[in-house]
């Protein structure tokens, strides 16, 4: 277990900067996800962790060594980082069987015989493959393969391992299996995990702590409850979720009373919100609210607003309904009794306490 | 499975890492003087002798002996007085108006039947139109001599029992027709490589236009000219540059099958500078025309690498 | 089964392939048929009394011009694809700077005229004492299919993902390891792709052969055509010659020739 320091990292390919003024600390022992959608620099991250790419400008240190440093002239080779990696495409040495690709990590480090066999055993049994180790890759299924390549990554057992899109290449079924695994794993090696995945759901059920990344730059940092309740601004609010966040366009008309008009109408904020925005003194606002805070009425209530079914799609447990809300579409997670209990026109209403309000030119968070 | 597992966790956490060592021990030497050593030989061997080959033409050598004292361009203004240097040219020159179509145009041919041929005709077919081009110029040159043979050759015995003896050609001993015999042969030889690269090309394009096509109502002639044909062109180009090169520096075939006669009626610029080099040990003069004939193929070569790799880039 | 189109197809596809295969097929007739039945017969009929004398002469003739051209093809061919296979490892998944350059530098050297170099080469093989030797072919020969071989392996490692090389170095294997162990291994496709294509061209190379060596020491291509020259009448002796010259090469062809496509097809695209 090592804990990872990265210190103002900076890396441009040509002209295009892929990773840009990043800062992070991953604790020993935890397991951080890097989230973001394709092409935020995630994966430049954990390449310039892992030492496969060298960084334009920054530091990382791994435990108390500086492995790289732009400015200092220090680069310590990914053979001598001592770290574990997986990669998205598994990257098994196709011409070699299961035990050799398992082994090889040892075997270039010239370990004695027998303990890269005994090793090997272990390994294998951990990871339930001890039957497959006289196949070649070739040979071996998405899963099958999955469970070799951390097998290799896992056979030192490196203080970081780091993840790069591991579960992508694997179907839905097996992909939810490995997620409990890779954890259970993480807790019996008590290694420090570095994982790279733009699946919401994989960094939200795995992540001690998440990471969110976009355009290259880190977003926020925090815990999977912390990212999704307290998003710190649009992009982070509208990246996790699913379905995502209802955004409105607001102006702020009554600042006393706290009154916005919105595209679909207007909407009263509560008191404590009100005042916080009163004291930023910021007029034009973008108001947030998540789906499962979307409450649907038959009746007409005070401060409820009318609103008209466009669609429902049934996901079995629960229906996502699609509603128009005056000129805007809101979206709202209710119970399929609530639903037949419905007529086409209801009313909704928004949970108070849930209610986000960003500033609208800089899309961070205001409440 | 714990016990297997605890077992693992206290082996000792491997740190097997010498303190100071940096990046190049991990680089190959071995593979580095490999690497260094053969670039410099290849280097030497292409850009040194091609350099000592242009400063030679440029020399006052007088056949064998060797001087490097400068004498400008008198070997050049020699090629510019030398007739057969003028004929040679020209010959080259209808191999590209000639060969170069013929064997493009053939090539198309092939591919578009081998295509709709389909698979199982395919691969034999296609072994026995591009058995030629595998050979050395030195066999099909002299296949080609014997099948132009004026009494007992393929061709003249053919024309003979299908149209009368009156339609008997002279193909190599007639200065008026050898260069037309010269490039016939040559199509043959290079329409199965051509056929395979256009063949390549249209194996490139995905199976779903194909049949979005069809179903849009196309024709199969439609199909080639408007969907096919048009979608060839990188591969024509391909093709072209490398017939273009050939068509340049065609030597051997030329040298075997007729050696630049009748006459001087199928001298080319390669087999022009290989007679006066090493037959009449002219070298200066060799060097000079070797230049020229350096200078021709690098201005088609580079443009198209260059071309190449910035598409790559892409 | 067959319509129409296809069989028309069919009909000018064997047209033309009877056409293609006529010039093999009388060089097969007349190397099997006696002086006088050269003479009597048209070349297209079969020998009616096949006679293995002219192939015989021929290969008497030809025979040292065969070792020769064995030996140096052989040995030439070996050494740069080793060494195509070790430069195309280094620039496509090692790099340096500049080693696009480099490589591009090299391509050009696929497509020079050789007579560009032939004249200086003399020089230089005669003053490292080469010249008119097997040894200095091996040496010609493996330094000018550099360029094309380096192109062969460097194409098929730029297909090699990026990810093994990667999972090899965080495994803590050096580059000769990584080479020796991943890259060299996986290559053999490309051994087989270079190695065909060298052993035909450098087996059908001429110019090199007629200007750097001499008499016992001439490869068969040169001993081919001397042949043409000199026994002119005797086209039963010729083309059991040629026949015996083109064997290799025609056995490669048809046992490896989709190898030797891919290696057409690499030259011609990437250039």
């Amino acid at each position: 277990m090592v804990n990872v320091c990265i210190k103002d990292l900076c890396k441009k390919f040509g002209k295009t900067e892929a990773v840009k003024d990043f800062n992070l600390e991953i604790k020993s022992g935890e397991f951080f996800v890097l989230l973001g959608p394709s092409g935020s620099g995630k994966s430049t991250v954990l390449n310039c962790i892992a030492g496969v790419i060298k960084p334009t400008k920054g530091e990382i240190w791994i435990g108390d060594k500086l492995v790289v440093s732009a400015e200092k002239g220090v680069f310590i080779p990914p053979q001598e980082r001592n770290l574990g990696m997986v990669f998205q495409d598994f990257a098994l040495y196709p011409h070699m069987s299961v035990f050799d690709n398992i082994t090889f990590p040892l075997k270039v480090r010239k370990f004695p015989e027998n303990e890269v066999r005994m090793r090997a055993e272990q390994i294998a049994e951990i990871l339930g493959i001890k039957h497959l180790l006289n196949r070649k890759p070739g040979q071996l299924s998405g899963g099958e393969k999955q469970r070799v390549g951390l097998a290799r990554a896992l056979i030192r057992n490196p203080p970081l391992l780091l993840m790069d899109e591991p579960l992508s290449n694997l179907d839905a079924k097996l992909r939810v299996m490995m997620r409990v695994e890779l954890k259970r794993i993480q807790r019996e090696f008590k290694t420090t995990v570095v994982y790279v995945t733009h699946d919401q759901v994989e960094a939200l059920s795995m992540g001690d702590r998440i990471g969110i990344m976009s355009a290259g730059t880190l977003q926020q940092v925090g815990e999977p409850i912390e990212i999704y309740e307290k998003p710190i601004n649009t992009f982070v609010a509208g990246f996790i979720g699913s379905p995502p966040m209802n955004m409105f366009n607001c102006t702020l008309t009554d600042l006393e009373r706290g009154v916005l008009k919105c595209d679909f109408g207007e909407y009263i904020l509560p008191k404590s919100v009100a005042e916080v925005i009163f004291m930023k003194a910021v007029k034009e606002l973008i108001l947030g609210v998540r789906p499962e805070h979307v409450k649907i009425v038959s009746k007409h209530m005070p401060g409820a607003l009318e609103a008209k079914f466009i669609y429902v799609e049934k996901l079995g447990r629960e229906l996502i309904a699609h509603l128009k809300i005056g000129e805007s579409k809101i979206t709202s997670i209710i119970s399929p009794e609530v639903h037949s209990s419905l007529k086409e026109t209801v009313w909704i209403l928004f949970d108070e306490n849930k209610i986000h309000v960003f500033d609208k030119s800089s899309g961070q968070t205001i409440v | 499975m714990e016990a297997l597992l605890n077992e693992i966790i206290f082996l000792p956490i491997i740190h097997k890492v010498p303190p100071g060592r940096n990046m190049s021990s991990y680089g190959s030497i071995p593979l580095t003087i490999i690497l260094m050593v053969s670039l410099v030989t290849a280097f030497f061997f292409i850009y040194g002798l091609i350099g000592w080959n242009v400063l030679l033409s440029f020399t006052k050598s007088m056949g064998l002996i060797t001087s490097y004292e400068l004498a400008g361009s008198i070997q050049y203004m020699k090629a510019g007085s030398d007739p057969v240097f003028q004929i040679s040219l020209k010959n080259n020159l209808m191999l590209i108006m000639l060969f170069i179509p013929g064997s493009i145009g053939l090539g198309l041919l092939l591919a578009v039947l081998l295509d709709i041929a389909g698979s199982k005709g395919e691969t034999l077919y296609r072994t026995i139109y591009l058995l030629p081009f595998s050979l050395s110029f030195v066999i099909t040159a002299s296949m080609w001599a014997w099948m132009y043979n004026y009494s007992y050759g393929v061709v003249n015995t053919l024309l003979t029992a299908l149209l009368g003896r009156a339609f008997q050609i002279n193909w190599l001993g007639d200065p008026n027709i050898a260069l037309y015999s010269v490039i016939l042969a040559l199509i043959w030889q290079f329409s199965g490589y051509t056929a395979l690269v256009f063949l390549a090309g249209i194996k490139s394009i995905p199976e779903s236009q194909i049949n979005a096509a069809r179903i849009d109502g196309a024709s199969a002639f439609q199909l080639y000219t408007k969907i096919v044909i048009p979608q060839l062109k990188p591969w024509i180009l391909s093709a072209f540059v490398v017939l273009m090169v050939f068509a340049l520096k065609a030597f051997d075939f030329i040298y075997v099958l007729t050696n630049g006669g009748p006459g001087v009626s199928t001298y080319v610029l390669a087999l022009l500078m290989f007679r006066r080099a090493f037959f009449e040990t002219d070298f200066p003069y060799g060097a000079a025309l070797a230049t020229i004939l350096f200078t021709m193929v690098i201005s088609v070569v580079v443009p198209y690498l260059l071309l190449s790799s910035r598409g790559r880039e892409k | 089964m067959l319509n129409k189109t296809s069989l028309m197809t069919y009909a000018v596809l064997t047209i033309l392939a009877f056409v293609y295969l006529l010039p093999f097929w009388s060089v097969l007739t007349t190397a099997l048929k006696s002086d006088m039945e050269v003479r009597m017969t048209i070349p297209i009929v079969p020998p009616s009394n096949p006679t293995m004398m002219p192939l015989l002469k021929a290969f008497e003739l030809m025979k040292q011009g065969l070792v020769n051209s064995l030996l140096f093809t052989s040995f030439a061919t070996l050494f740069s694809s080793l060494i195509g296979s070790v430069n195309g490892f280094i620039l496509s998944k090692v790099k340096f700077k500049y080693s696009n350059v480099v490589f591009l530098a090299l391509s050009v050297g696929i497509f020079i005229p050789y007579h560009a170099v032939i004249i200086p080469l003399i020089t230089v093989t005669s003053k490292a004492g080469v010249y008119n030797s097997i040894l200095g072919m091996t040496i010609v020969h493996t330094t000018y299919g550099i360029p094309i071989c380096t192109l062969f392996f460097k194409n098929f490692f730029d297909e090699l993902p990026e990810s093994i090389l990667n999972a090899a170095r965080i495994d803590g294997a050096s580059d000769f390891t990584i080479y020796r162990r991943i890259a060299l291994p996986l290559s053999w496709p490309a051994f087989i792709i270079t190695g065909v294509f060298q052993f035909t061209s450098i087996w059908n190379d001429f110019l090199f052969g007629v200007v750097l060596t001499k008499g016992s020491n001439q490869p068969a291509s040169v001993v081919l055509a001397n042949l043409l020259g000199t026994t002119a009448a005797e086209w039963n002796v010729q083309m059991a010659g040629t026949f015996i010259y083109a064997l290799p090469v025609v056995a490669v062809y048809l046992l490896l020739g989709k190898y030797l496509i891919r290696g057409y097809l690499t030259g011609a695209i990437k250039g």
